[in-house]
């Protein structure tokens, strides 16, 4: 009896300790950042950002913006950008953000038919470099370009340094016997790289593109489902005990991997392949029917601004869109520098993309 | 009085399921299958006549009931190691048992893979990805479901009743047909359909290891939600699922049916089955297998975490997500799930009570409390988005984190409570209103001291399902920080040996502490006490 009654009373108290130690501690529930430090005569307001898990920002920049302009900034954030973009469409009638940041060029399409971004001028535009603002010219009243990354082939220069051999510098290479079995792909269907890298081979071959993929089969590239599965257990040089020294990725995984090996490396072991790197731009905007639309409004020029973008490539390992920013040393450093990168239109990514993964699905998976 | 006062209680687990769940799930099937107000019904033709989908359903068909039927099997076998054999340590066996429900599926499906994946010890390429390794891994996960659910039930099995049967002339043997599997039956029937659930609506696990090749109809929901928002297709879809759930309550209330209620042991009796010494060697051998089984994935885990060193601890503390060190997602995952089991404890134990006295009542509620598990989560947390805004805008507030990992805790806690209610029947009631005791009276002395049994094993449950909860806090948008499942996700999504072996080693702290509470759970439960 006695025991049963400490246990739950010990089980009370320390749920009522960890909340109180929860709301009181750095950790709280709530992700307010910012003091109330506004300058005099500036109201605080809170503004809401809806964003993805890879949104990462430096907590003195957001606090100097709060104590600049007196407005918090509270994040919303959904695991991928897929599933927010469409979660957005679904309550545009009633948001539940006043900005959106993440939604990305295959999705930019589908977020401005179905309207759900305000019309809104935006003074940054004026700072962003001229050839990101021209891929994008219909849809600048409605977002801003924020930052822009390749997805390419990467592969582990270890393995192929061990066996002599050389490493893959094309689309083409990896359906040559050479390379057989040494791929791995995410899935188009549920992953976004994979969409990304399908995309490119697409306006790469034209109305060949589906030959590529055959190829691709016959020469045994592993498909699965996510970047995680890829990276951690298929590819070589992902840590974990993957056998495949080739995958679809990113051109900044270079210095990603060495910042994230927490000191161990000085030099990356991963090489880009950077013929068919498939340019993904990522946009911000301010919703339609929002609580507070002016407000979030700076909040987009905020993240257009000098700061956050000089901030944002070891944050979120992207590029700034904005002319003049410094790059920081790993990056200039390491980072693959993809002179022809692939450009799809976003709008036949909008329109097509339905198409081109049912036709990708029946041909690799059957 | 005491009617209107059993109607209330009667309609907070219906209020609980209806405002979390059913709203959100209309509002969402409302918007795929009547956009524009009137029903359109066309598209349920065209998306049940496509092969693929046809293809798509009968494998989710065929590999949980493959899965569920192991699952029993083994668990069934584990419980009956655990309870009625006692060997040594199998306080220890029922604690390992229930390790594996507790971790996200991301975690587990890295320690098949570092065990039998290209390039690990026991490399068998073919395995990864394929149907096999899918069922092996939903077995692995639901065997605590089974053993905690028909174990404790089996605890709490009068041994008298076999020793009266054996005075009788009944051999061991057949008594195990007549009198172990009717009294069994509910406990088996309930695990088993929960069982089933999981594996019908898996995600985590299908999509690790499953491969490109294999599609649920969980991960052609949430394809066809996240990527299309195709939500007329996916709105049929989730209307099978839901006949899913229903034809599966239906098959295991009818076989779950007991033809008589047994009243529970007088006490709880720690009784060892006398077995041969040869018997006794066998089942020693299985305990310890299975323990071994269950810690190999486990032990690959850890292997990961320390492997990577130092840089592992010192990234999870030094590094920072926005204001927030991965370090810091213990603490909430803490918090979150400490106020996820009181909402489903105080939820469970209020419909079990509603439950335990109403026969027909408590069948439909019974299927209601259950749709969450067996209802796409993606769809309800799209659903959740359109409906959850009125009274109050739940949608951006840190609440709704809980209350969703709640609504999957709440039917575990149920069904903990409510056979050790049930099988008292009204006779111990009755017998204290002929004594002269008010229903409160009758609540105080006789209801609460029989939920108390149940009550730490069942919080102990549906504190570890919130920590490893994955499924359900994946598909909102949340307004706090994230959950440990969700960090190590995370950590997993970048490149980087450090970072990798932080998320192994947060997946590590996950397996320490659900080890703990599990422990706590045993301790606390081995008390002996008396009911009457």
């Amino acid at each position: 009896m006695n025991r049963g009654r400490t246990l739950c009373c010990s089980f009370l108290l320390l749920t009522a300790s960890s909340v109180a130690l929860g709301a009181c501690g750095s950790s709280s529930p709530r992700t307010k950042v910012g003091v109330s430090t506004s300058s005099p005569g500036v109201t605080s307001t809170t503004v809401t950002l809806l964003t993805h898990d890879a949104f990462d920002v430096s907590e003195p920049i957001l606090k100097a913006f709060t104590a600049a302009t007196g407005i918090k900034v509270k994040l919303l954030k959904q695991s991928d950008a897929g599933i927010m973009v469409n979660q957005a469409i679904l309550t545009k009638d009633r948001p539940q953000a006043d900005v959106m940041y993440g939604v990305d060029n295959t999705f930019l399409s589908r977020s401005l038919d179905e309207g759900i971004f305000a019309s809104r001028t935006y003074r940054s535009l004026d700072n962003i470099e001229t050839e990101h603002l021209d891929r994008f010219r219909d849809a600048l009243q409605f977002v801003v370009p924020i930052d822009y990354g390749d997805v390419c082939l990467n592969f582990d220069k270890a393995w192929f340094a061990k066996r002599s051999r050389t490493p893959p510098t094309s689309l083409r290479d990896i359906t040559s016997a050479e390379y057989r079995g040494l791929t791995v792909v995410e899935n188009p269907a549920t992953s976004s790289p994979g969409l990304a890298f399908l995309a490119a081979t697409v306006s790469v071959h034209g109305d060949n593109w589906k030959t590529y993929w055959e190829q691709l089969k016959a020469n045994d590239v592993r498909v699965v489902n996510d970047w995680s599965a890829a990276y951690e257990t298929e590819f070589s040089a992902g840590g974990g005990s993957g056998t495949r020294p080739i995958v679809v990725s990113y051109a900044s995984s270079p210095p990603a991997d060495v910042v994230y090996s927490g000191g161990a490396k000085t030099e990356p072991s991963i090489g880009v392949v950077t013929d068919g790197c498939f340019r993904q731009y990522e946009f911000a905007g301010v919703l339609k029917n929002a609580a507070h639309a002016d407000a979030g409004s700076k909040l987009v020029e905020f993240l257009a601004s000098a700061e956050f973008q000089t901030d944002m490539p070891l944050k979120m390992f992207v590029y700034p869109t904005r002319r003049d920013i410094q790059l920081p040393e790993v990056f200039a450093k390491y980072a693959a520098v993809v002179p022809n990168p692939v450009i799809v239109d976003y709008r036949t990514l909008g329109t097509s993309r339905s198409s081109w993964i049912r036709e990708w699905t029946e041909l690799e998976i059957g | 009085m005491v009617r209107v006062g059993r109607w209330i209680v009667g309609l907070v687990p219906l209020l609980f399921v209806g405002w979390f769940v059913l709203w959100p799930l209309t509002a969402i099937l409302g918007r795929g299958l009547a956009p524009n107000g009137s029903l359109s019904l066309h598209v349920v033709g065209d998306v049940l006549g496509e092969h693929r989908t046809q293809r798509i359903i009968w494998f989710t068909l065929w590999q949980s009931v493959v899965s569920t039927g192991l699952a029993v099997v083994i668990g069934v076998a584990i419980a009956y190691c655990i309870e009625r054999v006692r060997l040594p340590g199998h306080g220890f066996v029922r604690t390992v048992v229930m390790l594996p429900f507790a971790l996200p599926t991301l975690v587990v499906a890295a320690g098949f893979v570092a065990l039998v994946g290209q390039g690990s010890w026991f490399a068998a390429p073919s395995l990864i990805p394929s149907t096999t390794i899918v069922i092996v891994a939903h077995v692995y996960f639901n065997v605590a479901i089974v053993v905690r659910v028909v174990g404790t039930r089996w605890r709490s099995l009068d041994p008298h009743l076999w020793h009266a049967a054996s005075t009788l002339g009944q051999a061991r043997r057949s008594s195990l047909l007549t009198l172990t599997a009717p009294l069994l039956a509910p406990a088996i029937a309930g695990a088993a359909s929960i069982v089933m659930l999981f594996c019908f609506t898996s995600f985590g696990v299908v999509l690790a290891l499953g491969g490109a090749r294999q599609s649920t109809i969980e991960t052609e929901i949430y394809r066809l939600t996240t990527q299309e928002l195709a939500l007329d297709r996916a709105a049929v879809l989730v209307v099978v699922q839901l006949v899913a759930v229903g034809v599966t309550m239906l098959m295991s209330s009818r076989m779950g049916r007991t033809r008589y209620s047994v009243r529970s042991a007088s006490r709880q009796v720690d009784e060892q089955v006398v077995l041969s010494r040869r018997t006794r060697c066998a089942w020693t051998l299985l305990q310890w297998l299975v323990v071994a089984l269950v810690l190999v994935p486990l032990g690959a885990i850890v292997s990961r975490a320390i492997g990577g060193g130092l840089d592992g601890v010192r990234f999870l503390n030094d590094s920072k997500f926005g204001e927030v060190r991965p370090i810091d997602s213990v603490w909430t995952s803490v918090t979150i799930a400490c106020w996820s089991t009181v909402i489903a404890v105080t939820v469970g134990a209020v419909s079990a009570f509603a439950l335990a006295r109403r026969r027909r009542f408590s069948r439909v509620t019974d299927v209601l409390l259950v749709i969450p598990l067996g209802v796409s989560a993606v769809t309800i947390g799209f659903g959740s988005l359109i409906a959850l805004d009125r009274p109050f805008d739940l949608r951006s507030s840190w609440f709704i984190v809980p209350i969703a990992q709640a609504t999957i805790a709440v039917p575990f806690v149920v069904r903990m409570l409510l056979p050790t209610l049930q099988t008292v029947g009204t006779n111990l009631g009755e017998a204290a209103a002929v004594l002269g005791a008010d229903r409160a009276a009758v609540l105080r002395t006789i209801d609460l001291p029989l939920i108390r049994r149940g009550f730490l094993g069942a919080a102990t449950f549906a504190f570890a399902i919130s920590l490893g909860e994955f499924g359900a806090t994946a598909f909102i948008a949340r307004a706090g920080e994230p959950t440990m499942p969700l960090m190590i996700a995370r950590l997993l999504g970048r490149p980087g040996s450090a970072a990798r072996s932080g998320a192994y080693l947060l997946a590590v702290v996950l397996l320490v502490m659900t080890f703990v509470l599990a422990t706590l759970a045993e301790r606390a439960s081995a008390t002996r006490r008396s009911v009457l």
